[in-house]
């Protein structure tokens, strides 16, 4: 049971970054690769600040540094006309010597600083440090959640929603496209190292490399949570995120569990979970065209 | 007041492909005039109107709207004060969005209140008594995606979103050919009483020549990037389809080659016909 609830709050920490994948992937309707790098902002700049004393300071900027870190990405995309793809693949390669900068080394121990966590075992004294740790990332992504969820009923959200839907009308609806992609870019990737930096904070360390195949594990996640939950809503898409991340550090913990295969293998299998499932539709389509072409 | 002086436009300059799609276009469009638009394929009707609408810079020449030069903004700037719809009913709306949604988006144009919500009680009482003119029943479907209306269906609410907010200049392009022969009529119709309702300066598009002739007040024949025909006044009202069909003739020396145009009069005339 205890590994249980440990895999669902791990689950929980990388939430966040699930969510910006399901923005960008989903809503956007554009693959962003700029979450490897983005994550390990995050967690370099809540790194540095926890060790200076001010863990809260070092989430913020971490949500400022995924967002500066997006629009890169994004006005690579709109202005330079670069592939989305290579775009995040080109900001990510940078990312590397920004994030050792920043960070002074390939890692950092935050054992004896300030978490952000502790202003609630501080306010509640007799509450155990596990239990306050489990509330605060509770409270934080039910709170993004919310809040994304009101921000996709506004006009801005509408225009992000149309934008990945049929961009060309929403131009015609004299919005700048342009400008809706570099936004949602550095909205995504606001929670994506937002989502590093509180890591960085609950793991105690910050290391350089904890941002590779991020993207990866995000896409599966959106997709474990869209084969549980459908797509029907924002709202719903941005709750089966949430979930399908939590699901995949449980089912991460139980093949650990039960040696049923090598921590090495980890990546391997989350690429093939995300290659099978985004081939499901096409396979679909091709069965039902076999089975026409029998039937005639 | 629309005037575009001396428009040119070449596609794939110095290539051997070049191809000069608009040739010198002056024009001159009052306020409130309809204007219909007709010409053979590649005469340069749908470059004209990209060039209006600011989808390219055109390489020469002036566009004036209301005594402002509009010839270098951009796109989607323009798009506050001119609405545009095209022959294909999916490139009107979001078909993933709500027929609301779709709406929401075009009510938001001009308004600067980004962080507004979309879909308040009051933007969905004002949204529901517009479909409620259309006659089509939506005003009840208001949350139904749009991907699954019909064309016609999809084209009229296009129309609602066009002229939502009465836009300076209305660009129809081709907006009815999709459609079948009695939703066409049906959405020209809606169109029509649009239009005059609101006095909206429109351009439209069409290959149906009877409609052409019998819809609005002005009538532009185009040829090779060029307008060859400008008829208006007692001289269209005289015009029967025949005698624009032997103008054409006359002018260009071969027949309109437009084959969806003769189809379409058929279909026409079957319509008629049956009626």
């Amino acid at each position: 049971m205890a590994f249980f609830l440990d895999s669902v709050q791990l689950g929980l920490e990388y939430a966040l970054m699930a969510v910006g994948v399901f923005i960008t992937f989903r809503i956007l309707n554009i693959p962003d690769l700029t979450v490897d790098g983005s994550f390990t902002l995050g967690i370099v700049i809540s790194s540095v600040f926890a060790v200076g004393g001010h863990p809260f300071a070092g989430l913020l900027l971490a949500l400022l540094g995924g967002a500066l870190a997006g629009t890169v990405t994004g006005l690579l995309h709109t202005r330079a006309h670069i592939h989305p793809i290579l775009a995040g693949i080109l900001t990510t390669y940078g990312l590397y010597t920004v994030n050792i900068k920043i960070l002074g080394g390939p890692n950092l121990s935050l054992l004896n600083s300030k978490k952000f966590f502790d202003v609630i075992t501080a306010a509640f004294p007799s509450m155990s440090r596990s239990a306050a740790q489990a509330i605060a990332i509770i409270v934080v992504c039910a709170a993004v959640v919310v809040i994304l969820n009101l921000f996709f009923k506004t006009v801005a959200g509408l225009c992000i929603q149309a934008t990945g839907n049929n961009e060309e009308m929403v131009r015609a609806s004299s919005i700048n496209t342009a400008a809706v992609k570099v936004g949602t870019f550095a909205l995504a990737n606001a929670l994506v190292a937002l989502s590093g930096g509180l890591l960085a904070q609950y793991q105690g360390f910050g290391d350089v490399s904890s941002g590779s195949g991020m993207v990866v594990i995000g896409l599966a996640s959106v997709i474990i949570g869209e084969v549980l939950f459908g797509h029907r809503s924002i709202l719903i898409g941005l709750i089966s995120a949430v979930c399908g991340c939590v699901i995949y550090r449980i089912i991460i913990a139980l093949a650990l569990h039960y040696n049923l295969f090598s921590a090495n293998a980890l990546k391997l299998l989350s690429a093939v979970i995300v290659a099978a499932t985004l081939s499901v539709p096409p396979l679909k389509g091709w069965i039902a065209g076999r089975l026409a072409r029998r039937g005639a | 007041m629309l005037e575009l002086k001396g428009l040119e436009k070449t596609y794939l300059k110095h290539t051997v492909n070049e191809h000069r799609a608009l040739r010198g276009i002056d024009l001159q469009i009052a306020d409130g005039e309809f204007i219909t638009v007709i010409g053979s394929n590649g005469a340069g009707k749908s470059t004209l109107f990209n060039a209006v609408a600011g989808t390219f810079f055109c390489e020469r020449g002036r566009i004036v709207l209301d005594g402002r030069d509009i010839t270098y903004v951009r796109e989607h700037r323009r798009a506050r004060q001119i609405s545009r719809i095209f022959q294909d009913p999916m490139k009107g709306s979001a078909p993933g969005l709500t027929i609301a949604e779709n709406i929401a988006l075009a009510y938001a144009r001009g308004e600067n209140h980004l962080f507004s919500f979309a879909l308040s009680r009051r933007k969905l009482e004002l949204f529901r008594d517009c479909l409620a003119q259309l006659n089509m029943d939506l005003e009840n479907r208001m949350n139904t995606r749009m991907g699954l209306l019909s064309g016609g269906q999809r084209q009229a609410v296009t129309l609602l979103m066009a002229t939502i907010h009465t836009p300076r200049l209305l660009l129809l392009d081709e907006h009815t050919a999709a459609l079948d022969p009695l939703t066409a009529e049906r959405v020209l119709e809606m169109t029509r009483s649009i239009v005059a309702e609101r006095n909206i300066t429109t351009l439209m598009i069409t290959h149906n020549i009877n409609a052409a002739l019998s819809t609005g007040s002005r009538t532009l024949m185009m040829e090779q990037g060029q307008i060859i025909l400008d008829l208006e006044g007692g001289t269209r009202d005289a015009m029967s389809v025949p005698d624009l069909l032997a103008v054409y003739r006359e002018k260009c020396g071969k027949a309109l080659d437009n084959d969806r145009m003769l189809l379409d009069n058929e279909q026409n005339m079957d319509v008629h016909g049956s009626e």
